[in-house]
């Protein structure tokens, strides 16, 4: 019984010659992405494994003439880069993937469609021209164009709060882990009535999330515990601080959770004493300033961790619509502001206690 | 195996910089030198980072043929180029109360995948209080490149394993054990999945009720149930009960409560993640409401012919090879801080007690 599987035995299984099969296991640019990821498929049906003797010895050619690492990956957007919802954010994902990118030796190009310019008819044909193994897709119309055809030789990934009820696999922030983490934190250091304070910002899935995190983590908390949350959205000028001293008033919590670093301001101007009578939290999602409490979203990371999860994915075959769509969610890092008490020992991000310890 | 970036000249005297040389320049002994460059335990920090900061200066690289044939020489044959994962889990985890993790089904979807993706899987299984401290040096021994915690292993926690250049993945971990991938449920799925069945079955009113006993699980659900009823069918999501405030009064006074906000809600079908409320619903079938039960990730053994979304334990094993082979083949980050949470959706299974089509409605 033959027990080696070698090239050979993939060429002659797709009808190919040797070398497409070995520049096509190494991704050699000038093979189609198609070709490669056949190749790559039939290699692993037949159990194909490199010789790492024989891998060693021609290390040394592949290092004068390199030929690994060009996949190309594309960052689909149908979001104008510079006046979207979050242009901040947005520019930070592009910017940690393109490193990430160029980190593994891959190319990464930003391409923006719909609207009159591109429309979204052109993206089987950008993929094909650009030989691309793998996209990263935001924005909806995006995501109803893509699931509804079939991609066999191409990795999808989708970043963004609204893709979370597609068919692909889905990355973006932890929102529920930071909330999770937020209030953990807090309870190790005595707090007890966690307030929320949702800001007037415009992102409102985002807004949703978390409002959604703070109303089911009311269930875990005794009666007494509970605290009702207080939504900034409709709420302008000298009425912001009214209604903050209001409800302050009326709920009285130890500590208050917020999606942004902005509501700090309106606190301290309803006289409220931080961080002796009242600790404050941000969620950070639009930007931390260093002397705040709270998570740091480190939206960079997200484009980091898109590109390995892509590299990943190509690099198992994972392509088109899985069976069952994972949802990746990267976590951000704690930062010790000066807006809470000093207590609880440091602890990595993302096992948090629980809370009715 | 240690691997130095090669320097960026692309001179033909890269490969005159040998190991003596860099001995040369430090004044330590080759073996130092030699041992060094592959972060060998005996080797100090400080002296490690001296001399792996000298031999980048130089432009060293280990010359892949001869490393390639002294791991060869080195180990049998067979086990040249063997990489290997450890599965860790506990009989803890075993006999876990709430029963919300399954190792066997985890074991099983990621051997299947280490052995899809050419890795070996070892299997650790801790007892009860045992002193896991003996890991790290056997994970020394037998170079293990991942390790794997399934469920809650009481141990694990106070193993400092950082120092190994090892990464981690932890399936339904509930604390405790630093990992660079959690695996996990994916309440958001599962809730989605549940209600879009339970309309196509042609209920009504769909309500969560979560158990006496609550966990970030559970807040999980509640917000999972709260976000589908902004972005889904609003009609068919009621306000959710929480049995947890009854804890002092008896299981009869919980039943007679189920009983009253289902009257008040209209609920056909009561959801919950929690054994218990499926047993109080049962004991509803003596009273005159008497409504579907659809379980949240219920463990697979308990009442087989429950219908609901189950969790693909599995699933979440195979993904956690697959992360680790991810990590290892980039390059990635090690370090024992999560970062990222991989979350998987459930499976729908029939239950005897499902309607299979649509109800008869006596009502109108």
């Amino acid at each position: 019984m033959k027990t080696l599987v070698t090239m050979a035995d993939i060429a002659r299984r797709l009808g190919v010659h040797v070398s497409t099969v070995s520049l096509a296991l190494r991704d050699h640019h000038s093979i189609p992405p198609d070709t490669r990821m056949q190749v790559r498929k039939t290699a692993n049906l037949l159990g194909y494994k490199r010789d790492p003797l024989l891998d060693a010895f021609n290390r040394r050619l592949n290092v004068e003439t390199p030929v690994r690492g060009s996949k190309e990956f594309l960052f689909i957007t149908t979001e104008d880069p510079s006046s979207g919802p979050d242009p901040e954010i947005f520019s930070q994902v592009v910017e940690g993937a393109a490193t990430a990118a160029m980190g593994l030796g891959n190319s990464f190009e930003l391409v923006q469609v719909g609207g009159t310019k591109l429309p979204l008819s052109r993206i089987p044909a950008i993929l094909r021209t650009r030989g691309a193994c793998g996209v990263l897709l935001h924005g909806r119309a995006l995501f109803d164009f893509f699931r509804e055809r079939d991609w066999p030789n191409l990795c999808v990934l989708v970043y963004g709060c609204d893709g979370k009820n597609g068919v692909f696999d889905h990355i973006d922030y932890d929102y529920h882990g930071a909330f999770e983490y937020a209030c953990a934190q807090l309870r190790r250091r005595g707090c007890v009535r966690l307030g929320f304070l949702l800001s007037h910002s415009k992102d409102s899935s985002r807004q949703r999330l978390l409002l959604n995190a703070f109303q089911a983590y009311q269930y875990l908390c005794p009666a007494d515990q509970r605290v009702s949350p207080l939504s900034l959205c409709s709420a302008s000028g000298s009425g912001i601080v009214n209604q903050i001293k209001d409800w302050l008033a009326r709920e009285s919590p130890d500590a208050v959770i917020s999606d942004s670093s902005d509501v700090m301001a309106f606190l301290l101007e309803s006289g409220a004493n931080i961080p002796e009578a009242l600790r404050f939290v941000s969620l950070g999602v639009s930007g931390l300033p260093n002397e705040i409490s709270g998570i740091v979203p480190a939206w960079s990371n997200i484009g980091i961790q898109a590109i390995e999860r892509l590299n990943a994915m190509y690099e198992a075959c994972r392509c088109g619509v899985p069976a069952s769509p994972l949802s990746i969610c990267v976590q951000g890092a704690w930062n010790e502001g000066t807006t809470i008490v000093p207590g609880g020992k440091p602890h990595s991000m993302g096992v948090p206690p629980q809370p009715m310890a | 195996m240690h691997r130095l970036s090669k320097a960026s000249d692309s001179g033909s005297g890269s490969t005159s910089v040998t190991l003596r040389d860099v001995a040369k320049d430090t004044g330590f002994h080759v073996t130092t030198i030699s041992k060094a460059l592959r972060s060998h335990p005996s080797i100090p920090e400080a002296t490690r980072k001296v001399i792996q900061g000298a031999a980048q200066r130089l432009g060293y690289s280990p010359n892949p043929v001869m490393s390639a044939l002294t791991r060869f020489r080195s180990a049998p044959p067979s086990d040249s180029h063997r990489r290997c994962f450890a599965f860790i889990t506990s009989s803890h985890a075993f006999s876990c109360e709430d029963l919300r993790c399954s190792p066997i089904d985890m074991y099983a979807g990621a051997s299947g995948e280490a052995r899809r993706l050419g890795f070996e899987l070892l299997t650790i299984v801790a007892g009860e209080g045992e002193d896991l401290r003996w890991i790290s040096s056997f994970f020394n021994q037998v170079q293990v490149c991942g390790y794997i915690v399934a469920g809650d292993v009481p141990g694990m926690s106070s193993l400092d394993l950082t120092r190994l250049p090892v990464c981690t993945a932890g399936i339904c971990t509930t604390g405790g054990v630093p990992c660079r991938v959690e695996i996990g449920i994916n309440h958001q799925a599962d809730v989605l999945l549940l209600i879009r069945r339970l309309a196509s079955l042609g209920y009504r009113r769909a309500g969560l009720v979560l158990g006496s006993r609550l966990s970030n699980d559970d807040a999980r659900y509640a917000a999972a149930f709260l976000d589908a009823s902004v972005t889904q069918s609003a009609e068919l999501i009621v306000p959710i009960l929480s049995l947890s405030q009854t804890d002092t009064r008896s299981s009869s006074g919980m039943v007679l409560e189920l009983d009253a906000w289902i009257r008040a809600n209209d609920v056909d079908v009561v959801v919950s993640p929690d054994v218990g409320a499926c047993n109080l619903v049962k004991r509803l079938a003596a009273l005159e409401t008497k409504p579907f039960f659809a379980g949240l990730s219920l463990p697979r053994d308990f009442g087989p012919t429950i219908a609901g979304v189950r969790a693909d334990f599995a699933g979440m094993g195979a993904q956690a090879v697959a992360a680790l082979a991810g990590i290892l083949n980039t390059g990635g980050r090690k370090d024992a801080f999560s970062c990222e949470r991989i979350l998987l959706g459930g499976y729908w299974t029939d239950g005897a007690n499902a309607r299979s089509s649509l109800p008869q409605t006596n009502v109108v």
